[in-house]
């Protein structure tokens, strides 16, 4: 047809169809090539690109958001951009926002301070970021500060805006891998697999495991006490800190505490704070425990025989099922009808969360627990609906892979790489792109699959992994 | 039930119907070729018999008696058989079918179109005939309910319009396309959708009533919005091919092509859309017997397929009551519709959700 066209145009014959020449319109839309084909046009000689290869490995991402002036998201130009009149500050990153750092394996989020660590067997395996003022993440020299005469002290930052590397002690670091990392109020500890636990930061009520000095200056303290394996029954494999205490989980399923006792975090009996770690008795005598999560004052841990057993803080109800006072001073196991094997348990600083191994989260305790405004504070656990994580008829597949939890905050990740959260959204620390409290699960938008998370006081820090 | 009556086929014509559309059919044709099977078919059957015409004839020239048929003037002589005029049914000769043309023609059957298909998109299309096919029609629009469609695509190229007709504008590789990062593609590109599709339900999200309609799936978008996708899902992967299942409310044959396009580049290659097949709008799905083919539109198929969506429509979906109740819902799930649609919210304060449900409730 077209050919015909070409011929009848290049014999300036009016070519009309039918429809148009019987209407006695001078225009139709016959069509006629406007112009020139180049070689490109044709599709057999158009090349092929080439945009990534078969073998490309996929590549980590960590994304912040929150409260960005306390430097715990790592991003300086966002509170402090280098062109104010053009940029205005931003003091609250309501939606993840990538932070460029590579190779990084663990993350952990404290009180206003973010500590990232890799894997990796170089010399710098720790960085840290956000508030220093207990030198919670190490002692940084201050180039700033002009030594009067006769002075010797010097000053640390006590913020750090971006993420710097953390010089700790190793005695080879050549041979040794940062396995854990945890993040309490003012103080942090480094798990590695051969030189021990590093512990950094407050240490007022024995939290870092050393003995407590009275009257110690904690802000600008190079100080970082070291916890050999040996000195636990074997090696330790996890360590988690709450506000003002920390627990250590050994192979064998031990549970040892340090810290302050006041509300009976450390589960030992006593209200008086613990320089040394001890080891946890009460229910927990003869019980393997796999999994521990505190974040407040509250702790919960997991046994291998799918029990529960709670300590601490019970103000807000979450211990409330077996006691009634506000605190409970020894591990007590919780009497939930437990049908299914529980995977995951997570404390939070008003609430608790529970994940089984079908995918259904659990919520209880007191806040916004992410059944909707009405429900405000519950004693026995209550389920979630799945529907809110992504489960429909078409996605009969979608359940809940690993739940945290923040002071106000929640965060869930399900199998398809996707997080849901839920909470006090304090300044923006949900990263659902606005800075309204959401009352059930909302997704957040990374554009990314989504591996692990860690929930702060009022940020977040998600690690994820690129889809191709 | 076969109806042979034409008068009757035609009041029972009134009603919502689906056909399958072929591709490169454009809608304006296929409305014609719907039309002009019925017209054909509706003038074979049995039509209503001749009007007869009423004729005043002297009685000598019938075969009836004075008294027979009208009794007129008792005081005429009765034997005046040649004066007397009588009225008889004689048949009205301008109402033959060989005079008027056949009964039926295009104007006696008002056919409209449902949410249309692009001319190279084929699958279900829903029809309705008369007027009250077409309110039938206008009410399913505004309950924005979802569709499926079976989208065939093809990795390594891009062309103009994204699909298989127009011009091909650049080339990729493909081999590097793995089941696993097409899904995981997928996953990222509904986060946004679904996001949005709970924002414009037009609900205060921190109410207690979002939080029952999003445990319940239920939070679909309510006032008009542009297009949401509800679920997308890779049904088969044969290099550089494949089949997606896409469902969505209130979209374009265009916008399903772009997704095609964008899931392409995601994956750091590009894709085309080389076939788009509704297979479920609404209640109406493409396996059922009584979605029609061109061939086999006749009278008598049409008026049983009106039948079966009257069954489903009025029952459950159109009459607002029952709609916005808790009953209606029950029952499509215990009957497993794929339907899910959200209830309105009477306290929202956003504007064109209230006047949507003003206009609902008037109609």
């Amino acid at each position: 047809m077209t050919n015909i066209v070409r011929k009848l145009k290049k014999w300036n014959v009016l070519l009309l169809c039918n429809k148009h020449s019987q209407l006695n319109h001078h225009k139709c839309t016959v069509y006629t090539p406007s112009y020139k084909r180049t070689v490109d046009d044709v599709e057999e000689k158009q090349p092929v690109h080439k945009f990534i290869g078969k073998h490309r490995k996929r590549v980590s991402r960590i994304h912040v958001c929150g409260l960005t002036v306390t430097g715990a998201l790592g991003v300086l130009k966002l509170p402090l951009p280098e062109n104010k009149l053009r940029i205005p500050p931003k003091f609250q990153q309501n939606y993840p926002y990538h932070l460029i750092i590579d190779d990084i394996s663990h993350i952990a989020c404290g009180y206003g301070f973010s500590i990232l660590a890799s894997k990796l067997k170089d010399q710098i395996k720790v960085w840290g970021c956000g508030i220093n003022t207990n030198s919670q993440i190490g002692f940084h020299k201050s180039r700033k500060t002009k030594i009067k005469k006769g002075e010797t002290h010097t000053k640390s930052y006590q913020y750090l805006m971006e993420p710097t590397p953390i010089p700790l002690p190793f005695k080879d670091a050549g041979k040794t891998r940062v396995i854990d990392v945890a993040c309490g109020r003012a103080h942090s500890l480094i798990l590695t697999d051969k030189e021990g636990i590093f512990a950094m930061g407050n240490n007022a009520f024995g939290q870092c495991g050393r003995q407590i000095i009275e009257g110690e200056v904690y802000e600008s303290s190079a100080k970082v006490h070291r916890i050999p394996h040996e000195r636990f029954p074997s090696p330790v494999v996890k360590v988690v800190c709450g506000m003002d205490h920390s627990l250590f989980l050994t192979q064998t399923g031990e549970l040892f505490s340090c810290g302050w006792s006041a509300d009976g975090q450390t589960g030992l009996g006593i209200a008086e704070p613990v320089p040394e770690p001890t080891q946890l008795r009460g229910d927990l005598d003869g019980v393997k425990i796999t999994q521990v999560s505190s974040f407040a004052d509250t702790s919960l841990a997991l046994s291998d025989t799918n029990d529960i057993f709670g300590w601490g803080s019970s103000e807000y109800g979450q211990l409330a099922c077996v006691t009634e006072s506000t605190q409970a001073m020894l591990p007590t196991k919780l009497p939930f009808d437990r049908q299914k094997k529980i995977i995951q348990v997570a404390a939070g600083g008003t609430a608790c969360l529970l994940l089984n191994e079908s995918g259904d989260v659990w919520v209880w305790g007191y806040g916004i627990l992410g059944k909707g405004p009405n429900l405000e504070n519950a004693v026995w656990p209550r389920r979630i609906p799945r529907t809110l994580f992504g489960f429909s008829q078409f996605k009969p597949d979608m359940h809940v892979k690993q739940i945290k939890c923040g002071l106000g905050s929640f965060a869930a990740i399900t199998n398809t790489g996707e997080l849901y959260t839920w909470g006090k959204n304090k300044s923006g620390c949900l990263g659902i792109g606005s800075a309204r409290d959401q009352y059930f699960p909302w997704k957040v938008l990374t554009g990314f699959e989504v591996v692990d998370v860690s929930c702060g006081v009022d940020h977040m820090v998600v690690k994820s992994k690129s889809l191709l | 039930m076969v109806v042979t009556y034409a008068p009757t086929a035609h009041k029972l014509l009134q009603g919502v119907f689906a056909v399958y559309k072929p591709s490169g059919v454009a809608i304006s044709s296929l409305l014609r070729e719907v039309q002009g099977r019925l017209v054909q078919d509706i003038n074979t059957l049995e039509q209503r018999p001749q009007k007869q015409m009423i004729l005043f004839k002297p009685a000598s020239e019938t075969h009836l008696t004075k008294g027979s048929l009208l009794d007129c003037d008792t005081s005429e002589p009765s034997n005046d058989k040649l004066h007397h005029m009588v009225p008889t049914f004689v048949p009205d000769w301008f109402d033959h079918p060989l005079v008027q043309g056949p009964r039926y023609n295009n104007d006696s059957f008002h056919i409209s179109a449902g949410h249309t298909l692009d001319v190279h998109a084929c699958g279900l299309q829903v029809l309705g005939l008369q007027e009250q096919g077409e309110e039938i029609l206008q009410k399913m629009k505004k309950l924005n309910l979802p569709r499926r469609y079976q989208v065939k695509g093809q990795f390594g190229l891009a062309s103009l319009t994204f699909g298989g007709e127009s011009r091909i504008v650049g080339k990729s590789t493909w081999d590097h396309i793995t089941e696993e990062k097409i899904t995981r593609v997928l996953t990222v590109l509904q986060g946004k959708h679904r996001n949005a599709c709970m924002e414009a339900s037009g609900l205060d999200l921190s109410s207690q009533q979002a939080y029952r309609l999003a445990s319940k799936g239920f939070l679909r978008p309510y006032a008009p919005t542009d297009s949401v996708l509800i679920d997308m899902k890779l049904t088969l992967l044969k290099l550089p091919e494949f089949i997606l299942d896409i469902t969505c409310i209130r979209e374009s044959c265009i916008f399903i092509r772009k997704i095609i396009h964008q899931i392409g580049l995601e994956l750091r290659s590009n894709a085309i859309c080389t076939q788009l097949q509704r297979q479920q709008d609404a209640v109406f799905t493409i396996h059922d017997e009584l979605t029609l083919l061109g061939k086999n539109v006749n009278v008598n198929n049409v008026i049983d397929s009106i039948n079966h969506t009257n069954n489903i429509l009025r029952k459950s979906v159109l009459k607002r009551k029952r709609y916005f109740a808790k009953t209606s819902v029950k029952m499509l799930q215990q009957n497993k519709s794929d339907i899910l649609f959200p209830e309105p919210s009477k306290n929202s304060t956003s504007e064109t959700v209230n006047k949507a449900f003003d206009h609902l409730a008037s109609s």
